[in-house]
C-alpha cells in the first residue's frame, strides 16, 4: 500500500493457519528521531518549520509545538488565543474524519469516492483559520494580541452543519447524537444511503461488528512530570517508538475519548471495542465537533480563566492535545534560548505498538479466504487509523500456533 | 506524525496524475484538488494529493525532509541550516512561508 520513503511505513505481517490469524508482527520504519533536526535552533525557527514537515496534521503539530515552546520560555499567552488555536485543531480533526468517511469508506463499499464534501470542508477550514487569526500564523510563540472581537463564523458553521447532514448523517447532527443505543443506530443505518449508513449496515450484516475486539485499555490523562521523566530517561528513544503506561500498551483514538457517549456505551456492551464501535465513534466525534466548534466560538469572549502553571521546570515545555488520531505530546528542552532536546510522542506509536490495540485486534481474526482476511484487516487498520502508510502481508502457515504478537 | 511529500505533476490523467518527487515517480489520486496543469506542485499523503503547493512551499518541505533522511542515515556533512534558510529570509512575513517568486 505504501513504499518506505522518508515518511516511513508500518510493516504488518500476519501468520494465517486454518482460517485463523496466529502470529502478528508490527514493525515501524517511521523517522521518530526527526525532531533532532531542531537541536540548536531557536523557538521561532522550530515553530515555523515543524508544521511544514508534519504537513498533514499541521495544525495539531503547530499548536503542540507553540504551546510547548511557550511553556519552556515561560512566555505569557492569552488564554483566549490558546482557545482559538484549540478550536482550529478541532476543525482539523473534523476535516480528517470527513476525509476517512468520504474517501476511504467509499472504497470499502466499492463506491466511487466523492471529493465535494472534503473540498468544501477544507475550504471552510481555511475561512475559519482566517477568521480566527487575521494577524497571520497562529503558531508563532507568544501569539498576537487579539485586535478584533471574537468572530462569529455562524454562516460557515451553518454550511458545515448542512454539509454533514446532507452527506453523512441524514439528519441534524445534534439530533443524530441523541440516538440512545445500538438498536437506534441500526435503525438509522437502514433509513438512508449515505456512506456512513451503508458502512454501518454492512459491518452489522456481515457479522463484523465485533471484529478486532480486545482488552487493551484506554490511555488516561498523562501527568506532565511523568511524561518528562520518561522522555528524559536513557530509554526515551524506546518509549517514543513503543510507548507504554506502567509496562502496558494503551489505546488513544477518537473511540477512547468519546466512549462515554451513550450510543458507544450501548455498542460496547455487545461488541466491546470491535469494528462497529470504532466506526461509530468516528461519527460520534464528527457530530459532536460541530456543536463544540459552535460553543467554542460563542465562548471566545467569555472571561479568561488562568492557565495552569509550568510544573516541569524552567526551560522545559510539555504540550498535550487531542489530535485527529489520538493524543499528541511534544516535549522541548531549551538551553540558552536554543533547543537542546525535542521529542514528539504520536498516537500511532501507542495504537500500532507491537503488543497494542491493533496487534491484539488482529490476533485470532478468522476468515474464509485470504482476500476476506485482507479486507477485514484493512477495515480494522483504517478504523484505528495510522498516520503513515502500511504494508499488510499474509503468510500461510503450515504449523498450528495460538495467537501471538511480536 | 503525518508527513506529506511534495511532488510535481508531470502528466495529469482523469482522476490521477503521474508525479515526480524525491523518491521517484508515482501515480497520485487528484480527486481532492481536481485536475491541475503540468508543473504544479502537490502534497502527496498516502497516494492522494492533499493540496496544491507553491514551488517555495515544496522547496521548504523537501529541504526539511532531505535533512531528516540524511540524519536518519547518519550521513556526514549534513547542513543543519538548509531547511531553515528560507524561513530565516528577512522578507518572510511573521510566521508565514517564504514569499512567492515568479512562476507557479
Amino acid at each position: 500500500m505504501a513504499g518506505a520513503g522518508v515518511e516511513g511505513v508500518l510493516l504488518i505481517d500476519l501468520g494465517w493457519y486454518r482460517g485463523c490469524v496466529g502470529r502478528v508482527s508490527i514493525k515501524s520504519t517511521r523517522p521518530l528521531s526527526m525532531p533532532r533536526i531542531f537541536c540548536g535552533k531557536g523557538p521561532a525557527e522550530v515553530a515555523a518549520t515543524l508544521p511544514l514537515i508534519y504537513s498533514v496534521c499541521a495544525v495539531a503539530q503547530g499548536c503542540a509545538a507553540a504551546e510547548a515552546l511557550e511553556q519552556a520560555l515561560n512566555l505569557p499567552v492569552s488564554p483566549a488565543y490558546r482557545k482559538r488555536r484549540r478550536l482550529l485543531v478541532a476543525f482539523e480533526t473534523l476535516k480528517e474524519h470527513v476525509w476517512r468517511i468520504e474517501l476511504d469508506w467509499a472504497k470499502f463499499l466499492n463506491r466511487s469516492a466523492a471529493r465535494e464534501g472534503v473540498v468544501r470542508v477544507v475550504s471552510l477550514m481555511k475561512d475559519f483559520r482566517s477568521a480566527l487569526f487575521p494577524e497571520g500564523d497562529p503558531f508563532t510563540p507568544g501569539g498576537y494580541a487579539a485586535r478584533e472581537p471574537a468572530p462569529r463564523f455562524d454562516r460557515g458553521l451553518d454550511d458545515l452543519e448542512q454539509l454533514l447532514q446532507a452527506r453523512i448523517f441524514s439528519r441534524p447532527t445534534q439530533n443524530w447524537l441523541k440516538i440512545p443505543d445500538r438498536e437506534g443506530l441500526i435503525q438509522w443505518s437502514r433509513e438512508g444511503r449515505s456512506l456512513a449508513q451503508e458502512l454501518l449496515l454492512q459491518v452489522q450484516n456481515s457479522g463484523e461488528a465485533g471484529l478486532g475486539r480486545n482488552g487493551v485499555s484506554a490511555l488516561s490523562a498523562l501527568d506532565a512530570a511523568y511524561l518528562n521523566r520518561r522522555l528524559t530517561a536513557t530509554d526515551a528513544d524506546q518509549f517514543v517508538a513503543q510507548p507504554d503506561w506502567c509496562g502496558m500498551p494503551m489505546e488513544t483514538t477518537p473511540y477512547t475519548r468519546r466512549r462515554s457517549h451513550p450510543m458507544l456505551h450501548s455498542l460496547e456492551r455487545l461488541h466491546g471495542n470491535g469494528l462497529l464501535t470504532r466506526v461509530t465513534a468516528r461519527l460520534v466525534e464528527l457530530a459532536a465537533l460541530v456543536g463544540e466548534l459552535r460553543a467554542g466560538v460563542a465562548d471566545l469572549d467569555s472571561p479568561e480563566r488562568p492557565e495552569d502553571g509550568n510544573d516541569t521546570g524552567p526551560g522545559i515545555g510539555i504540550a498535550q492535545l487531542e489530535a485527529a488520531r489520538g493524543r499528541l505530546v511534544h516535549r522541548v528542552i531549551l538551553e540558552s534560548g536554543r533547543v537542546a532536546d525535542y521529542r514528539i510522542l504520536a498516537p500511532t506509536e501507542w495504537n500500532f505498538h507491537p503488543r497494542g490495540v491493533l496487534a491484539n485486534g488482529l490476533a485470532g481474526l478468522e476468515a474464509a479466504s485470504e482476500m476476506s482476511l485482507k479486507k477485514k484487516a484493512d477495515l480494522l487498520i483504517n478504523a484505528i487509523d495510522p498516520c503513515v502508510g502500511y504494508q499488510l502481508r499474509i503468510h500461510r502457515s503450515e504449523g498450528g500456533a495460538g495467537p501471538t504478537r511480536e | 506524525m503525518c508527513i506529506g511529500i511534495p511532488m510535481e505533476i508531470i502528466e495529469q490523467r482523469e482522476f490521477t496524475a503521474l508525479c515526480r518527487g524525491r523518491d521517484g515517480e508515482k501515480v497520485v489520486e487528484t480527486l481532492l484538488i481536481g485536475a491541475q496543469p503540468e508543473g504544479t506542485w502537490i502534497l502527496n499523503f498516502l497516494g492522494s494529493a492533499r493540496e496544491v503547493l507553491t514551488p517555495e512551499q515544496a522547496h521548504s518541505i523537501t529541504n526539511a525532509l532531505e535533512l531528516v533522511e540524511a540524519l536518519a542515515r547518519g550521513r556526514a556533512g549534513v547542513d543543519l541550516d538548509a531547511p531553515f534558510a528560507d524561513l530565516l529570509d528577512p522578507s518572510r512575513p511573521p510566521g508565514g512561508l517564504p514569499p512567492q517568486r515568479s512562476g507557479k
